[in-house]
């Protein structure tokens, strides 16, 4: 059995409108020196080449055992539809036996691995890994999400200005591999304190396209959210309509037009989604969030056809 | 948007002020955040009144966010949602349309600390991410020249915040004292000023950040002193003039000044907020305190008034 873990943040880009092409490259570029890779359809996403950072830590299992962690964090920031900015921390745990740390010339010879030094329990950790708290990680993930995120928010290439305010989700995860394994099993949770979990029990796979999925999967999860609080503001129903309608701008310059699951993902990565859409039927809540944008948007636009014109003066 | 709450001497009414126009920013529907960055006393929790928080939490407060960089721990410090927390019933009905009100509470056995790079590290990814969740955080700062006020400034000069707005409110009470040591905490040696322009601001523009508030302001005129004798009342007047005319002498005058709070007579029996309740249903707290915390909120964000000369 193979045990992957990983963390993605997902925020909106701190610049007003979508950044184009050529400012996409200087903005992801800034992780390492090599080439930032972007492809336009079926939407506008650009990747950052991955970096590492060395981790030495304890590595919780969900019995309250715990191990000595040695090894790097594979780190990377991909932009969506030049608009919704991740980074993920992802690392294989490898158990081995014998209680001591290598030289690091060991270790950066397995980019993206940490060791567990001693008897480790792979479903155990995790476990721990997907029940701890927003604010405690493993291997420091979140920290180094953060850390990435940050960066390319502070770049002197964006302006700064935030089209919508969104707070920033994390989504964890957890992927227990194993040849026998026939099909995907997964689960997904929403948490309290925003926090989303994944675990994905599945055959082999490779694990850049388990990253692709995971950051799938949190991006449309954040826009979702996004776009839910913008209507949740926007007080449908309280407000008049004109009103409601200038708070829902934003959802509809900047969200609507990114939903779209799966649509850079193939093999595994579709089973997942398609298990998705059946039970807690993500799409079918987007769907059903967009359906009363436009309705509201309609209404208003009818009734301020009826009236004076400095009301319909919101809809040029 | 940041706005830092800065005073030179401590109880002048910064933290209660602070809290009561975070609160109404909420109510009138933006989005609101409250740190407590008063790392030897805080008290946010007190005034919103969050049980489990009355004098800072026991972990992960910012205290412990800055400086104690915990591998394990994701760079997020604890959040209080106030309008589901707050022990005070009429607190926890959230009016439609209100904003979110959040509070991060600091730690109870927090503590002054001196300059630290990995601190400044974690404050500006703090302001950051704030920044893009909240349409205004309210950073509540020690009394005096303390190093969390150097700490903001370094932030605030980091390339990473260029282009987020930050304004600065220095609170003092009316008073002989309190005048010149609120000139003095930001134009003084070692002041706001200085310490900005060490820190890489530019010195007019940081200046045109900074604007006064005055608290707990008595009024010559106001109907609640209209018991005085007119003897009582024309000293009063003096008094008020003479303070004006100290105030325009240390360039804490009219044009730098943001608003005024009045004397309050529930604010000064203890530290709350004032809700409409209080005002208009109970009659304890006067409705020109409300109007002066709306009033301060509205000019904290209207651009106009904070044009750079
Ligand atoms: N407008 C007002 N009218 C009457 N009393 C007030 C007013 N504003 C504040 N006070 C009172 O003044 C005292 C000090 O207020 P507060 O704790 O907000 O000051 P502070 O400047 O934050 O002090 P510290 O430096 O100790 O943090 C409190 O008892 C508070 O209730
Ligand atoms: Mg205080």
């Amino acid at each position: 059995m193979v045990l992957v873990l990983g963390e993605v943040m997902t925020a909106a880009l701190r610049h007003s409108g979508g950044m184009p092409r050529e400012r996409v490259e200087d903005a992801l570029g800034l992780l390492a020196g090599e080439r930032v890779r972007i492809s336009e359809r079926p939407i506008g996403y650009a990747v950052s080449p991955k970096t590492f950072t060395g981790v030495d830590c304890r590595i919780l299992a969900r019995s309250g055992a715990k191990v000595r962690g040695v090894g790097t964090l594979m780190g990377r920031a991909c932009l969506t539809g030049g608009r919704v900015l991740q980074s993920s921390a992802v690392a294989r745990i490898d158990p081995v036996g014998g209680g001591y740390r290598r030289a690091w010339s060991h270790y950066l010879a397995r980019l993206g691995v940490v060791e567990a030094l001693g008897r480790t329990d792979l479903p155990g950790t995790a476990a721990a890994h997907l029940a701890a708290d927003r604010s405690s990680s493993t291997m420091g993930m979140g920290a180094f999400c953060v850390r990435l995120l940050s960066e390319i928010q502070g770049s002197p290439v964006l302006d700064k200005s935030t089209p919508v305010r969104a707070r920033r989700t994390v989504l964890r995860w957890a992927a227990l591999i194993d040849e026998r394994n026939e099909g995907v099993r997964v689960r997904f949770a929403v948490r309290e304190d925003g926090l989303r979990t994944v675990r994905l029990v599945l055959g082999p796979a490779e694990i850049d396209d388990i990253v692709d999925l995971c950051e799938d999967l949190a991006l449309h999860d954040w826009l979702l959210t996004a776009l839910m609080s913008v209507i949740e503001q926007s007080q449908i129903g309280v407000e008049q309509p004109a009103q409601s309608v200038l708070k829902l701008r934003p959802a509809v310059d900047h969200l609507l037009h990114l939903w779209m699951p799966a649509a850079r993902l193939g093999g595994v990565a579709l089973s997942v989604w398609e298990g998705l859409e059946s039970r807690p039927g993500l799409s079918r809540q987007w769907d059903a969030s967009v359906r009363r944008v436009r309705d509201q948007m309609a209404m208003a636009a009818a009734l301020s056809s009826s009236r004076p014109p400095e009301s319909a003066r919101f809809f040029r | 948007m940041l706005v830092f709450a800065a005073s030179d001497k401590g109880g002048t009414g910064r933290s209660v002020t602070s809290c009561n126009v975070v609160y109404r920013s909420a109510l009138t529907g933006s989005d609101v955040c409250y740190l407590d960055f008063d790392f030897g006393s805080p008290t946010a929790g007190s005034i919103f009144q969050i049980t489990d928080a009355q004098r800072g939490v026991r972990q992960g407060g910012l205290h412990s966010y800055l400086l104690e960089p915990d591998i394990q721990t994701t760079g997020e410090p604890q959040r209080i949602d106030v309008w589901t927390q707050s022990s005070r019933a009429s607190l926890r009905q959230r009016p439609p349309g209100s904003g979110k009100l959040m509070l991060f509470p600091g730690d109870q056995d927090g503590g002054e600390f001196g300059p630290d790079k990995e601190a400044l590290r974690r404050c500006v990814q703090l302001l950051q991410a704030l920044d893009e969740e909240f349409d205004m955080c309210l950073i509540d700062l020690s009394a005096g020249r303390s190093y969390a006020t150097q700490l903001v400034l370094e932030a605030t000069a980091d390339p990473a915040l260029r282009g987020v707005a930050a304004r600065w409110l220095v609170f003092h009470r009316w008073t002989r004292q309190h005048i010149p040591a609120a000139a003095g905490l930001v134009y003084g040696k070692d002041g706001i000023l200085d310490a900005g322009v060490r820190a890489g601001h530019d010195k007019d523009r940081l200046q045109s950040a900074i604007k006064f508030v005055r608290t707990a302001v008595v009024d010559p005129d106001s109907i609640e002193l209209s018991g005085l004798r007119p003897a009582q009342v024309a000293w009063l007047r003096d008094c008020d003039e003479d303070l004006r005319r100290i105030a325009a002498l240390h360039q804490v005058g009219r044009r730098a000044m943001l608003g005024t709070v009045p004397l309050d007579p529930v604010l000064q029996w203890r530290e709350q907020l004032i809700s409409d309740n209080d005002v208009v249903a109970r009659d304890i707290a006067n409705n020109a305190t409300v109007d002066a915390f709306d009033e301060l909120a509205r000019k904290i964000q209207d651009d106009e008034g904070w044009a750079e000369p």
